[in-house]
């Protein structure tokens, strides 16, 4: 039996994906769980493995379109069978049925037809082809009519919505009739003196238009100057719409602090070698400032937690996320069960993370379930930012460059390695209260390290 | 004029003793004529009496029938009401009236529990004839609690008659058989309707039957159902179509309940398409009902689903004015939904 290539389970939440690339073309041999197409969903890419081995019969979803989950993409064939008549029938998913034609507008009827007419109001105006015999679905009216009159619905050209038979296109095949059989032998000159009243015969099919796309609009081209054009790509595109989203539905605020780090300077350094020889990780400041971050998010619940209309989900677990740059864009992977983990294991983490989601490899998992995230912009040498709330996440903390700063300590001027932390949150759920006291805590913990990390798993 | 016409016809032959007057002056001079008619008829109600009622509605009658006949009442409709109940019951016909709709529900009690039900549970032997006047309607400014039109909630009430008119015409003619019937008759006045319409009013004594629609504009192709402020819009899209070649049937249900099936039906027989026009909120509104009684009772007519043209399912219509036009369909909106039913 012919196997068929359907869009998995791509993981919660998920309900399409937009077919990438066909790795296979029609008529290739696959192995079973050799990729055959990539499918490219919210952020991630994954390449779907062929559920049986064969030969590609049938691509039915073309690449660049959207698939909806359980929607068949195509058809394996395993030796000795060739593709069944229907096979083409099932393969229009939710997303693949054309647009409907829009309805016929209603014209006055051109050359000023009799009152008796039936329906001046619809003769001028473009008519669908009828669909063909049982899946015609006739109104009450018509098949009264019809019965009354010992009538076939499917010898009745349709002149309504989407080529719909009505009650008057019956009474006009009717009067039709009448006029052929009246007029003997003369019938055709009569017909087509008929015929050329709007109105009184069905008029010749014309093929329904397909709504017309916006055209896109175009943009002036400043002199002779260069613009180059390329289509946005689809991890682009879901960037977008993510940064939209929670723009557009969360209430954005932000408050930052200045954090001393020199001590947590000084303990990296000193540590950073070591760890790295023993451990193979290289020790950099994003996992002190996750404990820091857990720790925090403890005492203050509502930053790790997300709202609907009606309720606060308060989240008893701590999944941080972390954004990395990467050349086709912004990614946020995900370290689930932050507060389960010692701060070796989460340096370990974010390292693979890192590479992984710059070399794409992320699983669907890695990028879920995030309760907070973590920006970092110092990297590139920001001393200050306000990141976008990772929605529907409430909080997003953004860490800078460490510099040395004059600060004035005891009334002196003293040089200290500062650092500018930016706490993002949804004002809707959050009160500025225990976000400025979060950040401040966070700060507290960042500045004094060794105090807390002892006692930290 | 068609309207004309058509209420020449419904009523037979007017004399030629007829004159033209405004919508509220057509209730005025009702109010009057039935008031020297019958003197068991008082009005009762706020600010009615010396200030004439806050539409001017009842101007002049405190000074011709005297405050025992045309009282004002404290702020408060339960009383008007229930006092209108034991007046009625005792042989008087009083006719209290509601300031604004949005505030009937202060009174529901007296109408729903009592008017509407006496004559049912006492097996005939009291009637409590009353002729609640509601001021009601959209399409003045009126916001969230000046505007309301709440005549569903009373037409899931058998015992009442709920009338609404739409031109000078009915309205006075309607009030009249409405003081002269055994039953609670809750007359709805659009306030919109008020001063912008003006009609024909024969100076002599008829009426207009309760539970009689009207074919107000005939045609072919399709039925619109609607009535008051909701059938000027309904004429006036009418007349756009007809530029068309679209060409409606309009029917001003006058009473909403009971309503006239007969009419509907023969109308849908003939053009096979409805829309029903109303003015309330989409569900459970006028529209509900009419339309499954269509499906219910002329189902075989039927050669496109019954429409709906309504405000939204949102409160009321709201205080900023491009809020409040888009709430109320207007001509455009009603015209497009006949165009949509015929094109199906």
């Amino acid at each position: 039996m012919p196997v068929t290539i359907v869009v998995p389970q791509l993981g919660e939440s998920v309900v399409e994906g937009t077919v990438g690339k066909w790795l296979k073309k029609e008529g290739e041999s696959i192995a079973k769980d050799e990729p055959i197409v990539e499918i490219i969903t919210d952020k991630i890419n994954i390449e779907l493995p062929a559920p049986a081995a064969g030969t590609l019969g049938k691509i039915t979803v073309p690449e660049g379109t959207v698939a909806q989950v359980g929607q068949q993409l195509g058809v394996i064939l395993q030796q000795g069978e060739s593709l069944p008549a229907g096979a083409q029938a099932g393969a229009a998913g939710p997303q693949q049925s054309n647009a409907r034609p829009p309805a016929p507008p209603a014209q006055p009827s051109g050359g000023g037809a009799p009152a008796r007419e039936p329906a001046p109001a619809r003769a001028g105006a473009a008519v669908a082809e009828a669909p063909s015999g049982e899946d015609q679905r006739v109104s009450p009216a018509v098949r009264k009519l019809l019965k009354e009159h010992s009538l076939d619905v499917s010898g009745i050209r349709g002149s309504g919505m989407g080529g719909r038979v009505t009650r008057e296109d019956v009474l006009n095949h009717i009067e039709a009739g009448k006029v052929a059989a009246s007029a003997g032998a003369g019938a055709p000159a009569l017909q087509q003196a008929s015929g050329a009243a709007p109105g009184r015969t069905p008029v010749a099919p014309v093929a329904a238009k397909p709504l017309q796309p916006i055209p896109a609009p175009a943009f002036a081209q400043p002199g002779s100057r260069e613009e180059v054009v390329q289509p946005l790509s689809n991890v682009r595109k879901k960037i977008a719409e993510n940064m939209l989203r929670s723009r557009h539905s969360a209430a954005h605020c932000s408050t930052w602090d200045e954090v001393d780090m020199t001590a947590l300077v000084e303990m990296r350094a000193r540590l950073k070698e070591r760890i790295k020889t023993t451990y193979g990780v290289n020790l950099t400041y994003t996992p002190f400032i996750m404990k820091a971050v857990v720790r925090a998010l403890r005492e203050f619940p509502i930053l790790n937690a997300s709202m609907t209309e009606t309720e606060v989900h308060y989240k008893k677990y701590y999944n941080i996320g972390v954004a990395v740059h990467r050349e086709q864009g912004l990614i946020v992977p995900v370290v689930h069960d932050a507060d389960r983990k010692t701060l070796l294991q989460l340096a370990q983490e974010i390292e693979d993370l890192g590479s992984r989601a710059r070399a794409d490899k992320l699983t669907l998992n890695d990028i879920q379930g995030g309760t907070f995230t973590i920006t970092n912009a110092g990297m590139f040498g920001a001393t200050a930012s306000t990141p976008i709330i990772n929605y529907p996440e409430v909080g997003v903390l953004g860490v800078h460059l460490i510099q040395e700063r004059a600060v004035v300590r005891d009334h002196r001027i003293v040089i200290r390695l500062m650092m500018t932390l930016v706490l993002s949150f949804d004002h809707r759920l959050v009160d500025g209260t225990p976000a400025v006291q979060f950040l401040h805590r966070v700060k507290e913990l960042l500045e004094d390290p060794e105090s807390w990390l002892l006692d930290s798993i | 004029m068609k309207m004309m016409e058509t209420a020449k016809s419904a009523t037979g032959a007017i004399g030629s003793d007829v004159k033209t007057m405004s919508y509220i002056e057509a209730i005025t001079e009702g109010l009057m004529e039935e008031m020297q008619r019958d003197e068991r008829i008082f009005l009762i109600g706020e600010d009615i009496a010396a200030y004439g009622g806050v539409f001017k509605a009842t101007r002049g009658l405190y000074e011709k029938f005297g405050p025992m006949r045309v009282i004002d009442s404290p702020i408060s409709e339960n009383f008007l009401v229930q006092g209108a109940v034991g007046a009625a019951i005792a042989g008087l016909i009083p006719s209290p009236e509601i300031q604004f709709d949005d505030f009937i529900s202060l009174a529901v009690d007296g109408i729903v529990e009592h008017a509407a039900k006496m004559r049912y549970r006492s097996g005939g032997m009291f009637t409590c004839p009353m002729v609640i006047r509601c001021c009601y309607g959209a399409a003045v400014g009126g916001g969230l609690f000046h505007s309301q039109a709440n005549q569903a909630w009373f037409m899931h009430c058998p015992g009442l008659v709920v009338v609404t008119p739409a031109t000078p015409y009915d309205a006075k003619g309607l009030l009249k058989s409405a003081f002269r019937g055994q039953n609670p008759v809750l007359y709805y006045e659009h306030k919109r309707l008020y001063r912008t319409i003006k009609g024909p009013v024969p100076t002599h004594d008829y009426t207009v039957p309760l539970g009689k629609a009207a074919v107000v504009r005939e045609g072919q192709h399709v039925t619109v159902i609607s009535y008051a402020l909701m059938l000027h819009r309904s004429l006036e899209a009418a007349e756009k179509l007809a530029a068309e070649g679209i060409d409606v049937e309009v029917i001003d249900l006058r009473t909403l309940l009971p309503y006239d099936k007969e009419t509907i039906l023969k109308s849908v027989e003939k053009t096979a398409r409805a829309v029903v026009v109303y003015e309330s909120s989409k569900t459970m509104g006028v529209g509900a009902e009419i339309g499954a009684m269509i499906a219910e009772d002329g189902f075989s007519f039927l050669d496109a689903p019954v429409r709906r043209v309504s405000p939204p399912d949102a409160p009321q219509e709201p205080f900023a004015p491009p809020l409040a036009e888009a709430y109320l369909p207007d001509a455009n909106r009603i015209a497009e939904a006949i165009r949509e039913t015929v094109a199906y």
